[in-house]
């Protein structure tokens, strides 16, 4: 995934919410990720130990050429036991997620 | 319009600071400032994810707007035009946010760099929290009094979210974090905690001097008052109390003198801004 998105970030939501945001610049790009299904919520679930009901949102936006996905908070923002105020450093796994080649006929 | 511009320039290729948006009755133009800037129908869109739940719905109070049919479009090199977004009204709620007073907080943090100690890091927190149970009996019996143990190099950033496995680093850090109803008792509860990690023994120890190196001196730091929300909900208005609870007042000001420009942008900043040419879009993919 690093080598084919332009952007690979995280970031709060609201203080009870993290959002994940992968961006491309090419539409055969995107259109081979989004065709590849590497972005479900069962790799969501896998990557970051959440279940079903913590995924709020997981889904691609053509007209920006992205995908984008929202959790739950696993906790709520910045009291005790706060990792990271702003969420910016959630989105690592995201980076070494494997994306087929398109299939050639 | 308000969402992108909020941002300044951050909608534009590559990321600026200042930008002007020109409104129409059914679309709005956004220009970016500095001359290598441009604003284009991706960067535009893109911006529109930003902080957001998802792209597409995007509630206030009052109503959602709606970017389903939304359309971005390249007027200029640096212009992009947005139209066809769709404000659904909804009735009027205003988001009420508060917090609780939890207590109070002091942090300890240093260092390990015993490969002996690294190795079993997880037993050995585990052995000092039941020690300090032990003493403070109302530790960790409410969210008024706790500890908790931040391990860097092992999950410190992604705490439960990580799912990577440790066990390679070759130094790690500990920030312990504790809140007690009062300054003084979370005090007393971090420093026999850094204690125990500078001297409670652990299996195969050959190091005997002390187990944790500490940058800060004092080596409890106050860091005061700790709060948690409470509340972050979405109050039902009655009708026109939108106007009511949010008074708007007019007041005129005017000068006595006319303006002069602004000495501070040297004379070469104004030259390369005059002759500045756009950047080349950067292609990501390899």
């Amino acid at each position: 995934m690093s080598s084919l998105a332009c952007v690979v970030r995280s970031k709060n939501a609201g203080p009870f919410e993290l959002t994940f945001d992968i961006l491309f610049d090419d539409d055969s790009v995107y259109q081979r990720v989004r065709d590849a299904d590497v972005l479900g919520n069962d790799v969501i679930r896998r990557l970051y130990r959440v279940e079903d009901e913590d995924i709020i949102t997981n889904m691609f936006y053509a007209p920006a050429l992205a995908w984008k996905c929202t959790i739950k908070r696993q906790w709520s923002q910045g009291s005790i036991g706060e990792r990271d105020t702003l969420g910016t450093q959630q989105h690592a796994p995201l980076l070494n997620i494997e994306v087929p080649d398109t299939e050639t006929p | 319009m308000g969402k992108i511009m909020e941002c300044g320039a951050a909608c534009a290729t590559p990321k600026g600071r200042s930008i002007i948006a020109t409104v129409r009755r059914d679309s709005f133009d956004l220009t970016p400032l500095a001359p290598e800037e441009r604003c284009t129908p991706l960067s535009v869109a893109a911006h529109t994810l930003y902080e957001k739940t998802r792209p597409d719905r995007l509630p206030g109070p009052g109503g959602i707007l709606g970017l389903d049919a939304a359309r971005y479009e390249q007027l200029t090199a640096k212009t992009t035009r947005v139209f066809g977004a769709e404000f659904m009204q909804t009735p009027y709620q205003i988001k009420l946010e508060g917090v609780t007073h939890l207590g109070f907080r002091t942090v300890i943090f240093g260092g390990i760099r015993d490969p002996i100690l690294i190795g079993q890091i997880e037993d050995f927190l585990k052995r000092i929290r039941s020690f300090l149970h032990g003493r403070f009996p109302d530790l960790d019996m409410s969210e008024n009094c706790r500890l908790i143990f931040h391990v860097y190099g092992e999950n410190g950033v992604m705490g439960p979210l990580e799912t990577q496995t440790a066990g390679s680093a070759h130094e790690i850090a500990i920030l312990g974090e504790v809140v007690a109803p009062t300054q003084d008792l979370a005090s007393t509860i971090a420093n026999t905690t850094r204690i125990c990690l500078l001297h409670a023994p652990y299996p195969g120890q050959m190091a005997t001097t002390g187990n944790f190196a500490s940058p800060l001196t004092p080596q409890e730091q106050e860091v005061g008052p700790v709060f948690k929300f409470s509340l972050y909900h979405l109050v039902d208005l009655e009708e026109n109390e939108q106007v009511s609870l949010f008074p708007v007042s007019f007041h005129s000001i005017e000068s006595t003198h006319e303006p002069s420009p602004v000495e501070t942008i040297s004379e070469d900043r104004k030259i390369a801004i005059r002759n500045g040419e756009l950047a080349s879009i950067r292609m990501c993919h390899t």
